[in-house]
């Protein structure tokens, strides 16, 4: 009944925390601007169509993946 | 102990304390005790109540929103799988304080939403999750078409474990997954049937989570996807087959070696006990299989149950699902 069971976590920002992390990886200029796209289907990334935000280069920068079920999909095959 | 209880009776008649308040109290503690997710779903209510005004309150109502029910489904497709060690889903908040540390470890960030319909957050969460927690050593070995159809596959399971608002969770899922190819597609309706029957976890997720173990580290081959491939067809065929179809009862490659025992009819155990079930599993021993499993539809369970008792009392044989 006690026994510790193994978790996966899964990290997780609230919507309203994307500028305060752009502004970190200094791509908010670029989120702002339009020219943040995601890595899988191409759209323009905004504040509702982000699913997953991967970060790369040692965390400097981040990767976007929209919340579209398929680019979810192709994140999962990408980093297999 | 009398003396306790009676104790216990006149502390808690003192402080006029209820009888009923104390077993509401008692109840709530064998609840948290046994089923914490429970708990979690129910603070989830008042969370999503008090979020509402309270902004700081939002990341623990989402949070409990998504793990709860999550937790709840996740130990239903446990049971079918008690010899897998399946891990819970568990929230990790981003904040300031380890933000830079988060974007250093390079794991996925998923975003969410505190919204009055936890849907998506649900669905986005229990995706990613799924990437981890289930046959994490296995997909290196098998095609990308079946990789995603089992993983779109156990997805719904959970989703559909998730006893609140499942039929607009699943919608929402399966309208995302829509533009997914028909060589996906087709995979995940093999592995509809399958479940439909009752063989995803008990066989497949089972024999295919052995095979990444048998594998785990080796060279990724092709040979080991068509495979893995090929055994999802034979599952399928099991599953669907009917009472005399001719299909191949037995399934040994290179690395898969299962047998399936088909108890069927009640003569051939009234007759011959179990020597009938005990010579297929020595032929198919005889022929490399290293695991069988004992099938049987409507009124020949009782007949399996039978069977699988005597079989395990010869001390030959280990059980590890039911």
């Amino acid at each position: 009944m006690f026994t510790k069971k193994n978790k996966i976590e899964v990290n997780a920002i609230l919507d309203t925390q994307i500028e305060e992390v752009l502004k970190k990886t200094s791509q908010y200029e670029d989120f702002i601007e339009g020219k943040l796209t995601c890595s899988s289907c191409g759209s323009i990334m905004n504040n509702q169509n982000i699913g997953i935000m991967l970060p790369v280069e040692s965390g400097t920068k981040i990767k976007f993946y929209c919340d579209r079920m398929d680019c979810v999909e192709q994140y999962k095959l990408d980093h297999e | 102990m009398n003396k306790i209880i009676e104790y216990i009776k006149v502390f808690i008649e003192g402080h006029g304390i209820s009888s009923l308040l104390v077993l509401i109290i008692l109840m709530l503690l064998y609840i948290g005790a046994t089923k914490p997710e429970n708990f979690q779903i129910y603070f989830g209510f008042i969370w999503r109540i008090l979020a509402h005004p309270f902004k700081s309150l939002r990341k623990h109502s989402i949070k409990s929103d998504v793990e709860g029910p999550c937790t709840k489904a996740l130990k239903n497709i446990a049971k079918e799988l008690p010899d897998i060690d399946i891990p819970t889903l568990s929230i990790n908040w981003v904040n300031e304080y380890n933000l830079e540390t988060a974007l250093k470890d390079g794991k996925a960030i998923v975003k969410l939403r505190f919204e009055d319909n936890p849907t998506k957050n649900i669905v986005k969460a229990t995706t990613i999750y799924v990437k981890d927690a289930f046959l994490k050593h296995t997909k290196p070995y098998i095609n990308e078409n079946f990789r995603k159809a089992l993983d779109i596959s156990v997805t719904k399971k959970i989703l559909l474990k998730i006893e609140k608002n499942s039929s607009n969770i699943l919608s929402t899922f399966i309208d995302e997954n829509i533009s997914e190819s028909f060589d996906v597609f087709e995979r995940c309706e093999l592995i509809e049937e399958i479940d439909d029957n009752g063989l995803f976890t008990r066989i497949l997720l089972r024999e295919l989570y052995l095979f990444g173990k048998k594998l785990y580290g080796g060279n990724i081959k092709e040979e080991y996807k068509k495979e893995s491939d090929e055994f999802l067809r034979f599952v399928n065929q099991i599953s669907t087959r009917e009472y005399d179809d001719d299909t191949p009862l037995s399934f040994s490659k290179q690395i898969l070696k299962v047998g399936v025992v088909l108890v069927a009819k009640e003569e051939t155990f009234l007759n011959y006990g179990i020597k009938p079930y005990l010579r297929r599993i020595k032929l198919g021993m005889s022929k490399g299989i290293e695991s069988f499993y004992l099938l049987a539809r409507g009124t020949s369970v009782s007949i399996l149950r039978e069977v699988a008792t005597q079989l395990l009392n010869t001390g030959n044989f280990a059980v590890v699902g039911t």
